[in-house]
């Protein structure tokens, strides 16, 4: 279980979790004082944060379904965070029982949760690993129990490539994972942006700043830079509520508030 | 947020039937359960669509319409929505809150419009509300626990993992450290070991004690020491994330330890250097192997001199042009006579001779600042990098030929080797290695030639009529193919009646460069080298051809036909077939040829007749004993081989017509030759007689023949039989 080449990461509950914080949006109880804290500061200066979270979930949710729909059936959530409600594997497995998921976060607390809920579901598990250590999670055991890759596969980078700065390279690794997907696969994206109410998003950045991760803010085209190794599905790269509403009334009036791009990409 | 929300066709299950009514009048329950999606759809995530909510809902309305029209209801039915409600994870007291504000409006009238006539009593629909708080409360109070709860053991999960982890890395640490090969220290930032595991002391030959609180620079020599500080000092600067240096260390016991160190930097949790983790891997072993391989590339596997390739690359270095005037000495040794040695003593022995010379030569030229190489064989050059003239380098060369001459004791044999040696000191300027080496190897040839154990300087005139001679010798093979030799002959003539009686053959050689060439311009070399055994073949066949058709034209008026052969060729064992085959194929009567060759080519090493002798007796031809008299003591021996005539030549046969009277000793020297070979009963013949006063003065002595330019000029072959012609 434990990786010999990793020395083991710190369990540190003094700092808020961005993993967490989530959490606390979507309504769920998977969270300490120390993340509550830091999310009412948000929900002070960013009031509809909660709807916000919310909207991307729900864009997580609706990207998974779009890849039933085509007919993958093994998903790599990558920064899946502490999965509270409306995980992938409910999603994927709800509709498509054969479904495999396999789980990345490099948070241990985030990682030891994952396997407590998973318990049982051998179709599902999860893997602590940095986002741009991709061969060590493709050779890794759990991949090579869930994942087959020479079938489509759909990978998940939801509201996680904002916590990766420049100086990490995300477009590379985003580019490592294009090369060992097979044609015909998916990639769920998506990414805060200061471009509607930079005021929002400053706040977001400046309230993270002190805790496990910080946040980086993109523009469109910094974003649609980053994914233009896929072809992008309809409707393009578009603030998460304009993305394949579920009904008219999912559309917000001003959907820039919601300060997330999404996009699924289609490697061809 | 959805403040927009344009209706739609309503969807899915729970709607009646009635399908016509449906788009005219949407159903009531619908209708509600939309209001009611929309109040709680944002205050948390529901991992549902909003379709899949409102058809959750939908279902949710009718149970709490049936709960409310049902006139004994318990209330069990609104707690179970409530906690459903909290199961879909509709978790927040604002969406309860809104729930119960939408329920107390405006349920009743639904129940109404339903159910038309209805009146709910107020104690039921409180009941119904308060029953469903109490429901979703419950619900969400236990959800809160038990994700507390799973986010607990989460954390101590984790913390589990994350320990053993530690745990096992340590252990994993540990177990490196203490038994990896590699030598491992823990040293601090002021460079002081803290910690050394046991291969440390292995490798260093020091015991613990004596490395921890010690720095880690004391663990290298002298000229090491800085290039591992410029390391460490970058590593500590941040400058380097690792290094890796090889650095040599000499043990207290003068043992030589080679490490390759790298190190790298241990920060503590704030980020900040704490330690340094230094590795010590011996590659002592690598070093050796490759100084040893480079040694071997570079060295001689008998003697331990330095090969051709080491002294080509020094003779390259010390021909670097360089401002000034530097000069630059070759000196090309050869053993003298080690042929010799090495075939009476055998190999074993001559190898040890050859290590014993190399030392000494290597020792002298060491003292001298030279290099000393082997080229091969017995051959040694020394190079003298840096000569100022040639004083001190023939000092050298003196040397160094005392220190060969010197006797060596090998496998109880006392040996005397001695060596020639072709010297070279010039400017470096204008010089170039191959032609150094070239130069100083025609000289050694030279050195050789004029007698043995001894040097010769390079002296470029010399040097181009050796090499000339190199070249002829080299072309002389080719040349025979070429057909550049041809034969002349010399008429000999007897004294007593002025007739010719013989020819002797001549063997000339038509050069394309150097034009024509006497015999003795290429016989000798042609012996040197071995060639002569092929041009002697060619020559007997040519003459006796010759020969025979003088023979087949002059019938007994032919003249006899003297072929000088050399002494090598004479004792190769091949001539006995070869002389019976050139008879037969040319028809030459053996009487008809004289066969002039050195004394002691008739007789083999014991000073027997040689084989050859008998069958040239025997096939009937006849000898003549060239350059007659060298060694009067052994002339005996003669006698009995059929030897006709001798031959004289010599300055003192020249002298004897010089001035009024002859030199009375050149005198007696001719007399006494010739009164030798009477009384072995042979003729006499003097060779190089150019005039008529010398002819008379040596038919006065009793010469029987002459050649040279009194007995007539050179002639081809064919010029012969009209010398005989029975013109009268």
């Amino acid at each position: 279980m434990t990786d010999p080449n990793r020395l083991p990461a710190d369990v540190d509950l003094e700092k808020a979790s961005a993993a967490r914080c989530y959490d606390y949006y979507l309504g769920g109880s998977h969270n300490f004082e120390v993340d509550r804290e830091l999310a009412r500061k948000v929900e002070s200066r960013v009031p509809h944060v909660k709807p916000l979270a919310q909207n991307n979930r729900a864009f997580l949710r609706r990207a998974v379904r779009y890849c039933l729909d085509r007919g993958i059936r093994q998903f790599l959530d990558l920064g899946s965070g502490i999965p509270t409600v409306g995980n992938v594997h409910e999603i994927a497995q709800e509709r498509a029982p054969e479904a495999r998921v396999l789980y990345v976060d490099n948070e241990p607390v985030a990682v030891a949760h994952s396997r407590t809920i998973l318990e049982g579901n051998d179709r599902a598990d999860a893997l602590q690993a940095d986002f741009d250590s991709v061969e060590e999670i493709l050779a890794s055991e759990q991949a090579g129990r869930l994942l087959d890759l020479s079938e489509p596969i759909a990978v998940m980078m939801v509201a996680l490539v904002h916590f990766v700065p420049d100086s990490a390279g995300p477009r590379e690794t985003i580019r490592a994972y294009h090369e060992r997907m097979p044609s015909g696969s998916y990639l769920g994206f998506s990414h805060v942006t200061h471009e509607g109410y930079p005021e929002f998003t400053q706040s977001i950045i400046d309230l993270y700043a002190d805790s496990s991760n910080p946040v980086v803010s993109r523009t469109h085209a910094e974003v649609a830079e980053l994914l233009s190794d896929f072809e992008l599905v309809e409707p393009g790269l578009v603030y998460v509520p304009e993305w394949r509403p579920d009904t008219e009334e999912d559309r917000w009036e001003d959907p820039a508030r919601s300060l997330v791009y999404g996009a699924v990409g289609h490697k061809v | 947020m959805n403040d927009t929300p344009a209706e739609e066709e309503p969807v899915l299950a729970g709607v009646p039937t009635g399908t016509s009514r449906q788009t005219a009048e949407p159903d009531p329950v619908v209708d509600f359960a939309r209001r009611w999606t929309r109040a709680v759809i944002d205050t948390s995530y529901v991992p549902m669509s909003r379709p899949e909510l409102w058809d959750f809902l939908t279902a949710r309305t009718r149970r709490l319409l049936n709960a409310l029209l049902t006139e004994h209801h318990d209330g069990e039915a609104a707690a179970e929505v409530g906690a459903e409600l909290v199961r879909e994870h509709v978790v927040a007291p604002e969406a309860l809150r809104r729930t119960l504000l939408l329920l107390g409006s405006a349920l009743p009238e639904l129940a109404a419009r339903v159910e038309p006539g209805t009146v709910v009593p107020a104690a039921r629909r409180l009941e119904l509300l308060a029953s469903l708080a109490a429901g979703f409360d419950g619900a969400a109070r236990d959800r809160v626990l038990a994700e507390q709860g799973v986010i607990q053991q989460a954390v101590l999960n984790a913390r589990d993992a994350a320990e053993e982890a530690l745990r096992s890395s340590e252990a994993r640490f540990r177990a490196v450290f203490t038994s990896s090969a590699l030598g491992i220290a823990v040293v601090g930032l002021d460079g002081v070991f803290q910690d050394v595991n046991d291969s440390m002391t292995v490798i260093f030959g020091v015991p613990r004690e004596r490395l921890l609180g010690h720095h880690m620079l004391e663990l290298a020599d002298p000229d090491w020491v800085d290039k591992l500080r410029r390391s460490d000092r970058a590593l500590l600067a941040g400058d380097t994330e690792r290094f890796a240096v090889d650095v040599r260390y000499t043990t207290s016991e003068e043992r030589t330890v080679w490490a390759q160190v790298s190190a790298a930097l241990v920060t503590d949790g704030a980020g900040e250097p704490d330690y340094q983790v230094v590795l010590y891997s011996d590659v002592t072993d690598r070093y050796m192997l490759q100084a040893e391989l480079r040694r071997q590339a570079t060295h001689d596997p008998l003697t331990g001199l330095a090969n051709r390739t080491l002294l080509a690359t020094r003779l390259q270095d010390a021909l670097r042009p360089v401002p000034g005037n530097r000069r630059v000495g070759i000196c090309y040794l050869d053993l003298d006579g080690f042929k010799t040695i090495n075939d009476s003593l055998g190999h074993p022995i001559g190898d040890d001779l050859l290590c014993a010379v190399a030392n000494r030569i290597n020792n002298t030229a060491a003292n001298h600042g030279a290099l000393a190489a082997r080229m091969g064989g017995d051959e040694f050059v020394v190079l003298v990098a840096d000569t100022d003239g040639p004083t001190r380098m023939l000092g050298l060369v003196e040397h160094l030929l005392d220190e060969i001459g010197r006797s060596v004791r090998i496998g109880g044999h006392e040996l005397n080797a001695t060596a020639s040696a072709g010297v070279v000191e010039q400017p470096v300027a204008g010089s170039d290695p191959e032609q150094l080496l070239r130069e100083a190897d025609i000289t050694l040839y030279r050195a050789k030639e004029e007698g043995r154990a001894q040097w010769v300087m390079f002296d470029s005139e010399r040097n181009a009529a050796a090499r000339r001679r190199f070249r002829l010798s080299a072309t002389m093979p080719a040349a025979l193919d070429r057909h550049e030799f041809f034969v002349e002959y010399m008429p000999v003539r007897r004294l007593s009646d002025g007739r010719t009686v013989a020819m002797h053959a001549d063997v000339r050689w038509d050069h394309p460069e150097y034009g024509e060439l006497g015999a003795e311009q290429f016989v000798g070399l042609a012996e040197a080298t071995g060639a002569i055994t092929r041009m002697n073949d060619w020559l007997l066949r040519q003459a006796c051809a010759h020969a025979a058709e003088w023979v087949r034209r002059l019938g007994t008026e032919a003249p006899l036909v003297t072929v000088d052969l050399s002494g090598r060729y004479f004792r190769d064992p091949d001539l006995v077939s070869d002389f019976r085959e050139i008879l037969e194929e040319t028809g030459l009567p053996a009487e008809q040829l004289r066969l002039a060759v050195p004394e002691q080519a008739l007789f083999d090493e014991v000073g027997d007749p040689a084989d050859t002798v008998d069958i040239v007796r025997e096939l009937g031809a006849a000898f003549v004993v060239r350059d007659f008299g060298a060694r009067y003591t052994e002339s005996r021996r003669l006698r009995e081989l059929p030897v006709t005539s001798v031959r004289v030549t010599g300055q003192y046969l020249r002298r004897l017509s010089e001035g009024p009277r002859p030199d009375p000793l050149d005198e007696h020297l001719v007399s006494s030759v010739i009164s030798a070979a009477h009384l072995l009963d042979m003729t006499v013949v003097a060779d190089g007689v150019d005039t008529a006063e010398q002819a008379q003065r040596l038919r006065a002595m009793k010469v029987h023949a002459v050649q040279g330019a009194c007995a007539g000029e050179p002639v081809s072959a064919l010029e012969v039989p009209e010398l005989f012609a029975p013109s009268g």
